[in-house]
């Protein structure tokens, strides 16, 4: 076990090393001139050539990438072309925004997709199934920006029941001021009994968590109607049910366990997803997130900020495939371990 | 079991908007929706939207007034006067004034604030590059030394690099500034900086322009990156002023009850500059087939809607110093095609490429229509949009550049020089002079007309207008358009009145 | 050998069942129905739209973002061009993704995963890591940084997909490899001394080809989306190309207030994908032996 674990740790260091010189040499190699950026709309050849020497950018590449290496461990991971503030700090800060909003959305595709998908598998073929089932096809087949146009169209647009954008409503921020604890609004105000942002807060989630959500929630409506089926077709749940056992129990005991594994991958290939879906979402929904903030990187070719990003998103992704893996080994020792 | 809580659930999410879609309307707030957040808090450093704020926390010795009878107003100095040479100005201060911290104004906080902008060198403080020095009389009284003479009075009222602040707080340095704070003098003080989000102000009480009128206790700079948010955001009321309520908006805006248009003139112009470097466009008949292939009033009335008026020439029409005569060219395929005949270019050489922000709806959409107008006249345009950092750093160099760039440009203060230096002046190493321009008489005019603007107005004048007829000789761009200020705001917001020189001054508002 | 007796019942029988396969998935004849639609509109579009010129250069102000009616079934854009016409047009576009990104990723992807299984070893290793660091990143990081870097335009968006999707393949063809080396009639060949190349396109390539096929016809819809949100980020498509990701960037800033702009560029990106995953889906369930069974 720890020999698998050490192993999976240096495979995840050379990854990121991996998507860090990826990263910096795409990022570097791209025309542009981020001398520019720095320097605002109006620069004088001055300020352009003092901005190139600030920048290092007249160093060779590889020095330029070990330089920024060497500040990285020590958690300086430069400034922002784009806004001038440090990348740490932005980066820590849209966190909270981008975290708070994808498990809202995991925690909804799980809990509207494996009741609905087990309700489907105990009603097949009646018309609750169809639906359910069309409902699974559609989710992963639909453009996520478009449809989160579409909700803002709907749900704001035509019924003005829900908020355009924004995390939360300005005048209630200024009224009643968030104390950071977390980062997590929802988190945030209800410990601290700041029930107008609560509120507020969940309003302006609804639309942006229930988009990023989709496809997620159509996988895991599917996948769990599919390993329902499969765990009624055994042996023993037929015995058990034949036998006088309520099906309630049936489910809850078997069904449930055996489903948890494939809802474990899953989660964790969605959550893959969404990090991916978060940039358009968030740029639909004026969230202020870590994809929003990868996308105006992006855009501006910002790339101490590119280079943050970018690194933080595949260290998630790395510790989650991670953790998910030995989640798996917890719950089921009898899968093998690579390597044992 | 499940079913009800869900109900639950809805039903509070149903009744959210009664109490939190809160429509703006307070008569002590006002929102503004801002495309960007606030990036340069350092008023030395300052050059870009950033001044939305700037305006109303920091001031500047002299304010500019483009339709007063005299152009320029008393601000943070009451009077002042230059000697014969024109190299030295006396400014005398307003008395009784005091920083938001607590340090008073006086004539060494003036001295520090200018010679520190100078000095460092960043955001648009070459504006500053004739001051020499500056020297303190007595309390009230400073004077700027200039190494050659230039209009202080009209460069010490820009919005960008003139303003004063206090010593005290800015010895702290730029970090200081750049965790959100401030200390100006103007009617508004920082409250509370929530980072991507949102800026508050709050109402200086001891400002020395007095509270006795109708004004707002607090301003909400509200970062709304989308476009189209904005929008909803001021038809709906919770926001008084969309900063870039896009184009194609405007008409549906205009017929929004509670919803007020204003397109009132400002000095921001485009143009198309034509590469004169790079094969065909080095031909000036060509340059000038191009000046013909452009549909004037068909970009401005229904790509822009209105938002814009047809350009003659480098500089808008409306600055002072603004040549009336020029020849005029409008939208004429016959004469393009006629023009690219007397060329002598072969058709299959007319290969032509162009450059332009790819975010701005305005370029693609003109771009798109040069490109339809040019196919039929046996031209092939291909169209480059990307992020202004790329396209710029391509335009600069005469082998990767295009045929023709896009270019939005503005006066630094409020002088038609800033777009004859700033993009037809021959430059070695090209910064903005995209069309790789040069022409030594011009040039020559150019430089006359700067020299003479602080000691010689109409001799000044005269220059510049000799310089805009061969520039339009010349034909190194498409002067397509002279942009209006897109004020898009609530009727309900009253007391705003523009002036091409500066945008908004929350101070002066209040709602009906 | 065994294959050629009885060759040809054999095969009556098993086309008969596949297609009472297809016949028992209404779902999938829907998917393909669409598809082959697409396909139609793409190489026909010139003669069933009204206003064919307003895919390339027929720009018409007096019809600038005019509502759905009878002239104008899908409303007109800002450029007053005709959406309906753009739509169908836009097929060919959606076409030629497809089928780019698949023959790419096909290209780079099947013979180094039938490297990797064959050979085995330190080639084998090397390009497994190579592989795993392809697939850390997350779903559409990947293609956005190649597209940035590369630059804006649908040639360069659909490499960058190629690029970010090959590593499946390597890992499926590689999969195959390895099973069907277990194979005994794959050893015994060997020990008969048939060569290498003989071996690889006689027995695993038959059989790697199913899995391949599957795969890449449920990849068709992934390849339109991702090229859709990259031209929406603006990495992608670039006008005057006429692509549906692009149509909705473009209304982007006013869209609440012309509902038509984007809804129906969006809704042809939802229809052609769910058509593509149905027709996928099918085929696993035709195709697939272990399901069959």
């Amino acid at each position: 076990m720890r020999k698998y674990l050490l192993k999976r740790l240096t495979f995840m260091v050379l990854v990121l090393l991996g998507v860090s010189i990826i990263t910096f040499v795409v990022s570097h190699v791209v025309p542009g001139s981020p001398a520019a950026m720095w320097v605002g709309p109006k620069p004088t050849q001055e300020q352009l050539d003092a901005a190139i020497k600030e920048l290092g950018l007249d160093q060779p590449l590889w020095v330029q990438y070990f330089s920024y290496i060497g500040n990285m461990v020590q958690g300086d991971l430069g400034v922002s072309l784009r806004t001038h503030q440090k990348v740490s700090e932005e980066l820590s800060r849209r966190w909270g925004a981008t975290f708070e909003l994808v498990t809202i959305s995991m925690l909804i595709a799980l809990v509207l997709g494996i009741p609905i998908g087990i309700l489907s598998a105990t009603k097949k073929d009646k018309p609750f199934d169809h639906v359910s089932r069309g409902l699974s096809i559609s989710g992963v087949a639909m453009p996520v920006f478009w449809l989160g146009m579409i909700l803002q169209m709907v749900f704001h647009g035509t019924l003005g029941w829900l908020p355009l954008q924004g995390r939360v409503d300005s005048t209630v921020l200024i009224d009643h001021p968030i104390e950071k604890i977390s980062g997590f609004y929802l988190f945030d105000s209800m410990i601290t009994g700041n029930w107008p942002i609560f509120l507020s807060t969940i309003s302006h989630l609804v639309l942006p968590a229930f988009c990023l959500s989709f496809a997620a929630l159509a996988v895991v409506t599917r996948m769990s109607r599919s390993s329902m089926l499969e765990v009624l077709r055994e042996d023993y749940i037929q015995t058990s049910i034949a036998y006088g056992v309520s099906q309630r129990l049936v489910l809850f005991r078997y069904a449930l366990k055996n489903a948890l594994i494939p809802t474990l991958t899953v989660v964790s290939i969605s959550y893959g997803v969404m990090l991916g879906g978060s940039f358009l979402v968030e740029s639909i929904f004026d969230w202020p997130g870590l994809g929003r903030y990868a996308i105006l990187s992006i855009e501006t070719n910002d790339f101490p900020a590119i280079m943050g990003v970018t690194i933080l998103f595949a260290l998630t992704f790395v510790i989650l495939n991670l953790l998910v893996d030995l989640i798996y080994f917890l719950i089921d020792p009898r899968i093998k371990t690579p390597g044992e | 079991m499940k079913k009800s809580i869900l109900m639950l659930i809805l039903a509070i999410l149903l009744s959210l908007p009664a109490t939190l879609l809160a429509a703006g309307g307070s008569k002590d707030t006002i929102v503004y929706a801002a495309y960007a957040d606030i990036k340069d808090w350092d008023p030395s450093v300052a050059a870009s939207m950033e001044v939305v704020m700037l305006s109303s926390v920091y001031e500047t010795l002299t304010v500019y007034d483009t339709y007063g009878a005299k152009n320029v107003k008393p601000g943070l100095a009451t009077s002042w006067s230059t000697s014969d040479d024109g190299l030295i100005w006396t400014f005398n201060l307003r008395k009784g004034v005091k920083f938001h911290d607590g340090t008073p104004f006086n004539a060494s906080t003036v001295k520090y604030s200018i010679e520190r902008t100078k000095k460092m060198k960043k955001g648009t403080s070459y504006i500053l590059g004739a001051i020499g020095k500056l020297s303190v009389v007595d309390s009230y009284t400073v004077q700027v030394h200039l190494k050659n003479p230039a209009p202080m009075d009209i460069i010490l009222s820009s919005q960008y690099a003139a303003y004063i602040f206090s010593p005290t707080a800015a010895t702290r340095g730029t970090e200081w500034f750049m965790q959100g704070n401030a200390a100006g003098t103007g009617p508004y003080m920082v409250d509370s900086w929530e980072k991507s989000q949102q800026t508050v102000l709050k109402k200086n009480d001891n400002y020395w322009g007095g509270w006795n009128k109708k004004h707002f206790k607090r301003v909400v700079i509200k970062v709304v990156l989308e476009k189209s948010t904005q929008v909803q955001m001021i038809k709906s009321g919770e926001a008084d002023f969309a900063s870039l309520a896009p184009v194609d908006s405007l008409p549906a805006l205009r017929k929004s009850p509670g919803v007020e248009v204003l397109t009132p003139k400002s000095w921001k112009n485009s143009s198309f500059l034509i590469n004169t470097k790079k094969f065909p466009t080095n031909n000036l008949k060509i340059r000038k087939a191009l000046q013909y292939a452009w549909d004037y009033s068909a970009v401005v009335k229904s790509i822009y809607n209105g938002l814009a008026t047809v350009a003659e020439g480098p500089v808008p029409k409306n600055i002072w110093g603004h040549n009336p005569n020029l020849p005029k060219v409008d939208f004429n395929l016959e004469k393009a095609k006629q023009l690219i005949a007397e060329s002598g270019i072969p058709k299959s050489q007319l290969k032509l490429s162009m450059a332009y922000i790819a975010t701005s709806q305005e370029y693609e959409n003109c771009a798109q229509l040069l490109q339809a107008n040019l196919s039929r006249i046996g031209v092939q345009l291909e169209l480059k949009g990307g992020p202004w950092g790329t396209i710029w750093k391509n335009a600069k160099n005469v082998e990767t550049a295009p045929n023709l760039q896009s270019m939005t440009w503005w006066p630094s203060y409020p002088t038609p020089n800033d777009w004859l230096v700033g993009l037809f002046r021959t430059e070695e190493k090209a910064v903005f002079n995209l069309s790789h321009y040069s022409n030594k008489k011009v040039d020559a005019l150019i430089d006359e007309g700067v020299k003479m603007e602080g000691v010689d107005r109409d001799a000044s004048i005269a220059a510049y207008q000799k310089a805009q007829q061969m520039i339009v000789d010349d034909a190194p761009a498409i002067f397509y358009a002279d942009l209006s200020a897109r004020i898009v705001k609530r009727k309900s917001i009253m007391g705003y009145k523009n002036d091409p020189a500066y945008g908004i001054f929350f101070y002066k508002l209040y709602r009906q | 050998m065994e294959e050629n007796i009885n060759s040809k019942s054999q095969m009556g029988g098993r086309f008969h069942y596949t297609w009472h396969l297809i016949k028992r998935n209404p779902m999938f004849i829907a998917g393909l129905v669409v598809v082959i639609l697409l396909v139609f509109a793409a190489l026909f579009a010139p003669y069933i739209t009204p206003y064919p010129e307003d895919a390339g250069f027929g720009i018409n102000f007096s019809e600038k973002l005019k509502e759905p009616s009878a002239e104008h079934l899908f409303g007109a854009d800002a450029l007053g061009r005709d959406i309906f016409t753009r739509v169908v047009f836009g097929a060919r576009m959606t076409l030629k993704i497809c089928m780019t990104v698949i023959t790419i990723s096909l290209l780079i992807g099947v013979p180094l995963g039938l490297i990797a299984g064959f050979e085995g070893g330190w080639i084998d290793e090397v390009i497994m890591r190579i592989t795993d660091m392809f697939l850390a990143f997350p779903a559409l990081l990947l293609p956005i940084a190649i597209a940035a870097a590369l630059g804006a335009s649908i040639m360069n968006a659909m490499i960058a997909i190629a690029i970010s999707w090959f590593p499946w393949y390597v890992r499926l063809v590689r999969a195959q490899v390895l099973t069907v080396k277990e194979e005994l009639y794959v050893e015994s060949a060997r020990s008969i001394g048939v060569s290498r190349r003989v071996i690889i396109f006689r027995h695993i390539f038959p059989n790697v080809l199913s899995p391949i096929v599957i795969q890449a016809s449920m990849d068709m819809g992934y390849t339109i989306l991702a090229a859709a949100s990259l031209s929406f980020m603006g990495l992608g498509a670039k006008p005057p190309t006429v692509e549906w990701g692009l149509m909705i960037t473009t209304a982007r800033a006013y869209y609440l207030d012309f509902w038509w702009t984007v809804t129906f560029p969006g809704l042809a990106i939802f229809v052609s994908v769910l058509a593509f995953n149905l027709v996928g889906d099918g085929l696993r369930d035709i195709l697939d032996p272990k399901i069959r069974d």
